[in-house]
């Protein structure tokens, strides 16, 4: 084999750029029409074809998606069915009504699987009024995020590690009078949620429990135990 | 993509998403549409090279 891997399976280098062409839309179109013919008796031709479809469907992945507002999405409609004489006045496939009825449906449904897919929810008039601040000092080892909900007038003030340029999570522990720490959870200040405790330790929380706060990786304690620094700790009393 | 030249990669990249033709991206870059053209056929062979 003297093939130099931009032409495997004896396809030429001419034939590997006439398929980019023809998937990047350089070509004319007497030259489609060519690759096209060329596609349907040629399969090891279209596999470089489909090859190169799918090596650049990703380029799409840079830009997000938008929808036009009414004024330009007016004049593309203008553009695209202006000039055609509405001679077939009940035609299906000749009504605006129609396209735009299947545009609509589609896009709708591109928006229900783009929110399926990341289990993102379309902003609401609640996260539109929040508003969040990063205080900090130089040398702290814990930031704290305040997030204040314009909509409530409620302000919440919780601490996070402090970045360093690193994603770190603090985690509180129950540090008991003998034997390992266990996990209380991480302190997150994006979930509007006080932390509940599980029954079976709720049992041994009482005056005297320490608490501690350890700085863990970006998610919290691989291990089950600490691993990182404890920033923090003190002991519960009864008020 | 990464392994090709910024300058290569935008072209193919305008080419693709933008619809650029070989002709645009010759006033685009203000070079002769033959001398455009062999330069990013050979990119795109670069990149499959790169793909492989």
């Amino acid at each position: 084999m003297m093939t130099s891997g931009a032409h495997s399976h004896g396809i030429s280098p001419q034939d590997e750029v006439l398929a980019a062409e023809y998937v990047l839309g350089l070509l004319s179109l007497e030259r489609r029409q060519m690759v096209e013919r060329r596609m349907a008796d040629d399969a090891d031709f279209q596999r470089h074809v489909e090859r190169w479809q799918s090596d650049t469907v990703t380029f799409n992945d840079a830009y997000g998606e938008i929808a036009p507002d009414a004024s330009v999405f007016n004049r593309i409609e203008q553009r695209l069915f202006a000039d055609r004489p509405d001679n077939a006045a009940g035609s299906l496939w000749q009504s605006l009504v129609f396209w735009r009825g299947v545009s609509l449906v589609s896009s709708l449904a591109a928006v229900v699987a783009i929110v399926f897919v990341s289990g993102m929810l379309p902003p609401t008039g609640r996260q539109a009024a929040l508003l969040v601040a990063n205080l900090t000092a130089p040398g702290n080892v814990i930031d704290l995020a305040a997030s204040y909900d314009a909509s409530s007038g409620r302000l919440k003030i919780t601490p996070v590690a402090a970045d360093g340029g690193e994603r770190r999570s603090l985690e509180l522990w129950l540090v008991p009078p003998a034997g390992n720490p266990k996990s209380l959870g991480i302190i997150n200040a994006a979930v509007d949620a006080d932390m509940i405790i599980s029954p079976e330790i709720q049992g041994s929380l009482g005056e005297g429990s320490v608490f501690a706060v350890s700085l863990e990786p970006f998610g919290g304690s691989p291990t089950g135990l600490p691993t990182g620094p404890i920033v923090a700790s003190g002991t519960a009393r009864r008020l | 993509m990464e392994e090709l030249r910024p300058d290569q990669a935008a072209a193919v990249r305008r080419a693709y998403v933008e619809g650029l033709s070989y002709a645009e991206l010759a006033e685009e870059m203000n070079a002769p549409l033959n001398t455009v053209r062999t330069w990013l056929r050979r990119s795109l062979l670069k990149l499959r090279e790169c793909m492989e």
